[in-house]
């Protein structure tokens, strides 16, 4: 809508009136395997494609989904004018959700950092050890958000870990949730400088022409 | 990536006359997991058992087994409407 007055000369880029609802669907893949453009035409890295030695786990019913970053942030304080600047560095992203989903424990034991999974009919068994640091993973976050035409937001974090302690939630009458889970996203190094710590991708081709 | 169990590995060697010796292939088909994990399965056919160690683990299954355990799939119930299809166990190699 343009102003009565008061305008901006020049170029100028305004918002769209689309806005994007609900969770994106959750994939995460061991980090060993390569994305699957790796990288694209454009250069940048993203995707996952499943393999018989690393499958693409796909974490079912999330809720409460947010990501968020961690940057280190100081001002440059002159004492004779006051802060002039402010320095800040990226240290990681945060994906922090909840699941409501436990099986199967082949997609579970990865959140609750568990062993691996030995499946005989008709029972599974996964342990709880100690835990792995040395287990990376990529992690890939779809949003469709015109499902008549498959326009699609994409997240995807290079190099993420499940850090801090989640929470196995048992209520009476309401279903079982798996609370505080964390994927913290670092920078990848071997990613160009300018995409270590994600990829952001966002096809429309009604808009993006 | 793949890991072969050292046993169903083995051609057996039989002696002939005059000391030659053949070599007979292994019998069975090579079949590779698809299971993130450990993998206790048994032949329906043969009864034999057989352990997958991982994704990836190629294992020679008895041949009158194979037709079985290529039926068997796993996941694909998933929660959340996108789609997966379940898996099959194995593939052959």
């Amino acid at each position: 809508m343009s102003l009565v007055t008061g305008t901006p000369l020049g170029t100028i880029t305004s918002q769209e009136e689309i806005y994007l609802e609900g969770a994106p669907t959750l994939y995460i893949q061991d980090y060993t395997a390569d994305p699957l453009n790796n990288p694209d035409t454009d250069g940048f890295y993203w995707g996952l494609s499943g393999t018989s030695v690393y499958n693409v786990y796909e974490i079912g019913c999330v809720t409460d989904v947010s990501l968020t970053e961690n940057i280190t942030i100081n001002d440059v304080l002159c004492d004779n004018v006051g802060v002039k600047s402010t320095v800040q560095q990226r240290n990681f992203l945060e994906l922090v959700f909840t699941v409501q989903s436990f099986f199967p424990f082949t997609v579970l034991r990865h959140m609750v950092k568990g062993g691996a999974v030995t499946r005989t009919a008709p029972t599974d068994k996964f342990g709880l050890g100690p835990i792995n640091n040395n287990l990376n993973y990529m992690v890939y976050c779809p949003k469709v958000y015109d499902t008549d035409v498959g326009d699609y937001v994409v997240i995807h974090l290079h190099k993420a870990k499940f850090v801090d302690a989640w929470t196995w939630n048992m209520p009476f009458g309401n279903n079982w949730t798996l609370t505080g889970l964390k994927l913290r996203a670092y920078a990848d190094t071997d990613k160009p400088s300018v995409q270590q710590f994600a990829t952001i991708m966002r096809s429309d081709a009604s808009v993006i022409v | 990536m793949e890991s072969r169990s050292d046993d169903s590995r083995k051609s057996s060697i039989i002696d002939l006359d005059d000391g030659v010796k053949q070599v007979k292939p292994p019998s069975g088909v090579w079949l590779e997991s698809n299971f993130p994990g450990v993998l206790n399965v048994t032949g329906k056919l043969s009864g034999k058992h057989y352990v997958f160690s991982g994704g990836g683990t190629v294992v020679l299954v008895d041949s009158e087994d194979v037709e079985d355990l290529l039926t068997k799939t796993f996941g694909g119930n998933s929660c959340c409407g996108s789609g997966v299809k379940p898996l099959p166990y194995f593939t052959v190699v």
